[in-house]
C-alpha cells in the first residue's frame, strides 16, 4: 500500500483532532468521542489507515500520561485496534448509525476488557480468578459510561460527521 | 424516519440513565454508620514513618476528608492522592502514594476502602519499578 503526501497529511490530522478532543474530555472519567472517531476513520478511511492513526495516538497518549511501557501500551492499542478490525470486517457495509453505535457499544466494552489485563499484572504478583473477578466488576462503571458515551455520541453525530467527511475528503483529493 | 428517530430518543434517555446511575456509584465513597478511632501513617522511601496519627472519625465521615484535615499539604486528583507533608508525586510518576490498610496493599482508592475502629491506615512513599520479567 503507497502512501501520498496528502494521506500522510490527512493521517496526521486525524491523529491531531483524536488526541485533542481527547485532552479536552479527559476531565470527564471515560466521556470522550475517540470511538466515534475511530468509527468514522474505519468507514472512511479504512484499517490499515486508521490502524496508523490508533498507533501513533496511543503512543502520544502514553507519552503524557506516563504509562508507555510494555505493560499498557500494546494491550491499549490491541484494545482500540478492535474498532477498526470490527467496522472493516462484520460490518463493512453498514452505515446505520445505531447499528454503528453497537458497535461503539462492543468496541468499547473489549477495549476496557484488554485494559484490565495490564491493571491486574502491574498490581498483583499472582493472578486467579477471583482477582479478575474484582477487576471486572469494580471496572463496570467505567465500561459502562464509555459504552454509553460513545453510543450517544455515535448515534447522533455519526452521520453528521460522515458527511462532513465526505466533503472534506473530496476537497482534499480533489 | 420517525420510528427510527423515536428509537434513537428511546435508546440515548436508557444511555444517560445509566451513564448518570454509574457517575452516582463512582462518587459514592465509602462512609461508616459508626464513630471510632483509626490510624494513618506516612512512610518514606527509606521505611521510615514520617508522620503517624491518631484520628477520630464519626458516622458519615469520609476517610480523603479525614486526612485532608489532619495532615498537611494533601491533595487529590481524579481521585488518587498525589502529596502528603513534604512528599509530591513527580510529574514522570517514579515515585508514588501507595495505599496499604492494615500491612496490605489496598485494592481500592481511599474513598472505597471500608475502614473501621482500629484500621490501620499506611501511606507508602513507593518506588516505580518496572520490571517485565
Amino acid at each position: 500500500m503507497k502512501f501520498s503526501i496528502k494521506d500522510i497529511v490527512l493521517v496526521a490530522a486525524c491523529i491531531s483532532i483524536v488526541f485533542v478532543q481527547e485532552q479536552i474530555l479527559s476531565f470527564l472519567p471515560n466521556i470522550q468521542l475517540t470511538v466515534l472517531l475511530l468509527v468514522l476513520f474505519s468507514k472512511k478511511l479504512g484499517f490499515v489507515k486508521t490502524s496508523i492513526i490508533i498507533v501513533i495516538h496511543t503512543l502520544l497518549d502514553c507519552l503524557i500520561t506516563g504509562s508507555l511501557n510494555l505493560y499498557y501500551f500494546p494491550f491499549m492499542v490491541l484494545g482500540w485496534l478492535s474498532i477498526p478490525l470490527i467496522c472493516c470486517t462484520f460490518f463493512k457495509k453498514t452505515n446505520s448509525s445505531l447499528i454503528l453505535g453497537t458497535v461503539g457499544i462492543i468496541g468499547s466494552l473489549i477495549f476496557s476488557w484488554i485494559f484490565i489485563i495490564p491493571n491486574i499484572l502491574v498490581a498483583n504478583s499472582t493472578v486467579n480468578l477471583s482477582i479478575i473477578t474484582y477487576y471486572l466488576i469494580a471496572d463496570l462503571p467505567f465500561e459502562a459510561i464509555l459504552a454509553c458515551s460513545s453510543f450517544l455520541s455515535i448515534i447522533w453525530l455519526y452521520n453528521h460527521c460522515s458527511k462532513a467527511f465526505d466533503v472534506v475528503l473530496n476537497k482534499f483529493y480533489n | 424516519m420517525k420510528k427510527n428517530l423515536i428509537i434513537k430518543i428511546i435508546l440515548s434517555v436508557i444511555a444517560v440513565g445509566i451513564i448518570a446511575l454509574s457517575v452516582y456509584f463512582l462518587k459514592d465513597s465509602f462512609k461508616p454508620d459508626y464513630d471510632g478511632v483509626i490510624t494513618v501513617e506516612v512512610i518514606n522511601l527509606d521505611n521510615e514513618v514520617v508522620k503517624s496519627k491518631e484520628i477520630t472519625f464519626k458516622e458519615n465521615d469520609e476517610l480523603s476528608v479525614l486526612i485532608e484535615n489532619n495532615f498537611n499539604n494533601v491533595t487529590y486528583q481524579n481521585g488518587m492522592i498525589m502529596s502528603i507533608e513534604d512528599y509530591n508525586t513527580p510529574a514522570d510518576w517514579s515515585t508514588f502514594i501507595s495505599i496499604y490498610v492494615d500491612n496490605k496493599m489496598s485494592e481500592v482508592g481511599l474513598s472505597d476502602i471500608e475502614f473501621k475502629d482500629g484500621t490501620k491506615i499506611s501511606l507508602i512513599i513507593t518506588e516505580f519499578i518496572f520490571d517485565w520479567e
